[in-house]
This record gives C-alpha cells, structure tokens and sequence, in this order.
C-alpha cells in the first residue's frame, strides 16, 4: 500500500472479518487483518479464492464438479470420451465417476458441470425417452434424441441446468452425428465438439488434426481405431495442464451395431 | 374449471349404460356426406363427396379434404364446423411435435392425440362431443401406408378400407367384394371413385368430389387437382 490512507480504502469485510485484498492473485485472495492491537498473520489464513469464492457471501446453487468431454463424428462411427475424475474445489471426491450416459444403443450424452444438474438432467431425458418409446414403440432417433435436449434445457431457462453437454451417436441413416450444446440448449451439428474444464486444451488439437485446419497433407478419412488413438493422446494433453481433468478417460465408440467401451488410464496428479 | 357454472360433464350415461350423446354424435355423422379410404399396398387414398346444397355454392372454397403434417391428411363425415376445430389443433400438435422432436409426427400418434382431444370433449364440463367421424390417411416412418378411422368417441380403427357417412352399409359392401390385400394405389383411386358413384345423388364430376392421396414413395400427401380427378373418372367411364 503507497499509504495508510490507501490502506484504510482498501480494506473489505469477508466473513465476518477484515482483509486485505492481494492483487497479485487471480481468485481474490485476501489477508486478513485486524485494525486493533493482535496482529499476527500467518500462513494458512490466506485465502486464495478458490475454497472460498467471492459470491459465497450468500448460497450458490452451483458448484463446479470438473471433467472435461470429447466428442468426434466419423462417416459411420462417432466417439465419445470423457475422463472419470469428480472434484469440488482443489479436492478430489472420485477417480471413477462416469460423466457419460447411453440414452439408446445408438447415443450417448457425455456432460460436464456440476454433477447433481448432470444426474437430473439425465433423469428428466430417460423419462422422456421411456414414454417416447412407450408411445412409439421405437427408440428415439438421434437427431430427435438432440432437439428434445436442446428444447429440455431451454424449459430451465431462467434457472439453467449447469450442464455443458456434448451428444453423440448414429443417425438414421447410420452416419456419425455429433450435437454440442451450452448450458441453455442453444445446439448444433458440428464434426467434433468438446466441452468442460479442459476443452480449450482440445478444441485447438481437434481443429488440427481432425478438422484438418492449417495443415498442408491431403485430409483423409480417419478410421474409428485411429480416432480412439487421438482421443487418448488428446486428454493426455488436457491431463497434462487442467487440474480438473485426469485419473482415467472412459471411451465410447458407436456405431449402427452397437456401443463399445475401453478405459484409459491417465496421469493421478 | 372446479369453479365454473359448467364444471360438470353433459355427456352422461343411460340406465343401460349408453353415452347418449355419443350416439346421438354418431347420427350426425351418418347424416353427414360420405366418406371413404382404402390402404393400398403402397400408399393410401380418401375421397369424399363434396355436393352442396345449391349449384351457387362456390365449391373451390370448401375444403373437405385437409392436409395436417406433409405425411397426413384428414377428411370427414358430419358436421363441418366442428370438423375444422380438430384440423386446427392436429396441425398446432404436429408443430409443437417436430418442435420437440425434429422429426414429422408419424400418423400413429396424430391418431391418437386427436382421438384424445375427441375423448376429452366427452368428458369435460360444459362441452358436447365432435359430430365427426374423420378418416386419417397417412404413411408411416418406415413406408408403411396407414388408414384409420376416429369416431365422436374418440375411439379409433385401422382399416385397410372404410366409408362413413350416408349409404356407408352400402359402401362398406361394395369395398368389401373389391378389396385385395396386394391391391396398388391407382387401382384403389379408381375402386374408391367408383365405389363413391354408387351411391352418388345426381351426376360425378371432379369438382364435386375431393381426393386426396398419399404415396409411399415420396410420402407425402397431396389432394388430387381437379384435372387428375377428371383423367381418373374419364378411365372409369
């Protein structure tokens, strides 16, 4: 502080007691301070932002439960991938937490976000799609699958589910189809789509070796088995600078005979 | 609705357990102009008899035959007002349907949401049955042709043929010696006109009949123009 007078200026109340914000910090982090007699300061008492957050004078619904997911579209294929880490804050609760779910034998949801929106949002979906198939006697398509998710995340408009979702399957005509989403059902068709904690250390990979972007070799198709290989290298990647992201990527590829899956063991730290 | 002077139903039973209003419903349909469709093979058609009651009548503005979705389409026996409330709603449901589910909404479950909309007006305060009965032609998602019938009550049929209407008996008989299971659809356009000549009042000309025609091929519904109803009645002559 250049004086006292800056100092006085700069002082917040958190939690019931007086701090000091540092500016060095990305999350707000303050020290604390006492303006009396009893002084001392000591290490743990910094908090750095991240365990408690600046909107957490009052009850956030949300919470941020990490992951990250990958989707990739082939001509008869699509793979889904996500990693199986669960964390709240620095903290870990899972290494074995699926964030991917078959919604018929030809689509899967994968979803990042906070896990207790995720698991309500796929409870909401199973339901439509058993009266669907109840009322159709046929599993829903995946382009249908697609536009009642959009529309089901659109009806929680003003109190969104906190989903970042990424869909994929086979369509009618058994080709690959992949749908990302935000968090309030605005969707699209896309090649690829990644999303959650680590999708800007994928969307840039993606982009160049699958959308074949700023590359001067011929594009080819890519075969399921090579694209399962980027997929893994790709979280890898993501393990390597998101925190959030690591301990095991599940993989799922589809196709018009059916669903497989392999795990793939990633870094712990 | 608890509170409203009409929170209770008009349609009731009988002693002997009849909805009378529903019969009564059913009447007005034999009244009512007839109507048929017969399932072929590979598509379905429905005709019906669109003769006014004075040769002042303008008939290029009556509209008896309706399109709902680009793979359906409608037509009725009975009283015509009410007749356009059901085609107003089938065709909101099937929007509000390709709204949630990007997809066209298949004749099974046209049927059956209108079938229900028909049913809720047996049952609900203040309001009396449908005087229809519609015939609902369609193909299906897989190219199956599908033909059903939905009655005042709100109960529904698929047949491979069927009349409603005046002179139906007759026409039910008529269908009934000529109908082949293998049948295609030009030779049950040309079963249909003729089964409705037999019990045509006066002369048949194309524009006092309406038909409309859905094909699996291309499945999509479109009422036959005046010019292919006249090329159709001049082969049957």
């Amino acid at each position: 502080m250049a004086s006292y007078l800056s100092a006085a200026n700069a002082v917040q109340a958190r939690n019931g007691q007086l701090a000091l914000p540092i500016h060095t910090s990305e999350g707000g982090a303050m020290i604390p301070v006492s303006l009396g007699a009893n002084n001392d300061c000591h290490a743990d008492d910094i908090d750095h932002g991240v365990t408690r957050a600046t909107y957490e004078r009052g009850f956030s619904p949300y919470e941020f439960n990490g992951g990250t997911t990958l989707a990739i579209s082939g001509p008869d294929y699509a793979v889904v991938a996500a990693d199986t880490r669960l964390s709240s804050g620095y903290e870990i609760l899972s290494r074995n937490v699926t964030k991917l779910h078959a919604l018929t034998d030809k689509c899967v949801l994968g979803s990042a976000g906070c896990k207790t929106d995720v698991d309500q949002l796929r409870s909401v979906l199973d339901i439509k799609m058993k009266i669907y198939a109840h009322n159709h006697r046929k599993p829903m398509s995946t382009p249908s699958v697609a536009q009642m998710l959009g529309n089901t995340l659109y009806y929680k408009r003003f109190f969104p589910y906190y989903a970042f979702n990424v869909l994929a399957g086979v369509d009618s005509e058994g080709k690959g189809a992949v749908y990302s989403y935000d968090a309030i059902g605005s969707f699209e068709r896309t090649p690829f789509s990644a999303s959650g904690s680590g999708q800007s250390f994928l969307i840039p990979l993606m982009d160049n070796v699958i959308a074949h972007k700023n590359r001067l070799d011929e594009k080819r198709d890519l075969p399921s088995e090579e694209v399962v290989e980027i997929v893994k290298d790709a979280f890898v990647t993501a393990g390597e600078r998101d925190i959030y992201t690591g301990d095991a990527v599940e993989i799922m590829v589809i196709t018009k005979d059916g669903l497989t899956t392999e795990t793939f063991k990633l870094k712990a730290d | 609705m608890g509170d409203s002077a009409y929170s209770f139903s008009l349609t009731t039973f009988s002693r002997t357990g009849k909805l009378l209003q529903i019969e009564y419903a059913l009447n007005a349909v034999a009244n009512g102009r007839t109507s048929l469709g017969i399932c072929a093979k590979d598509g379905v058609v429905i005709a019906t008899d669109k003769k006014l009651s004075s040769t002042l009548v303008d008939t290029d503005q009556v509209c008896k035959v309706e399109k709902i979705t680009s793979g359906s389409g409608f037509v009725y026996s009975g009283v015509g007002p009410d007749y356009r409330v059901l085609v107003r709603k089938a065709r909101k449901s099937s929007q509000a349907y390709y709204r949630q589910y990007a997809e066209d909404k298949p004749v099974s479950q046209l049927v059956k949401t209108t079938a229900g909309v028909m049913q809720e007006y047996t049952q609900s305060g203040g309001v009396r049955p449908f005087g229809v009965s519609l015939l609902v032609a369609g193909v299906e998602g897989d190219g199956t042709p599908r033909l059903y019938q939905v009655d005042p009550s709100g109960a529904y049929f698929g047949w491979k043929a069927t009349a409603i209407g005046k002179n139906y008996v007759n026409a039910k008989n008529f269908l009934e010696k000529r109908y082949q299971d293998d049948m295609e659809l030009e030779d049950a356009i040309h079963t249909a006109l003729l089964t409705l000549r037999e019990g045509f009042e006066g002369e048949m000309t194309n524009t006092n009949i309406e038909v409309g025609v859905v094909s699996k091929s291309d499945g999509k519904f479109r009422l036959l123009t005046p010019e292919q109803v006249q090329d159709y009645l001049d082969e049957a002559n």
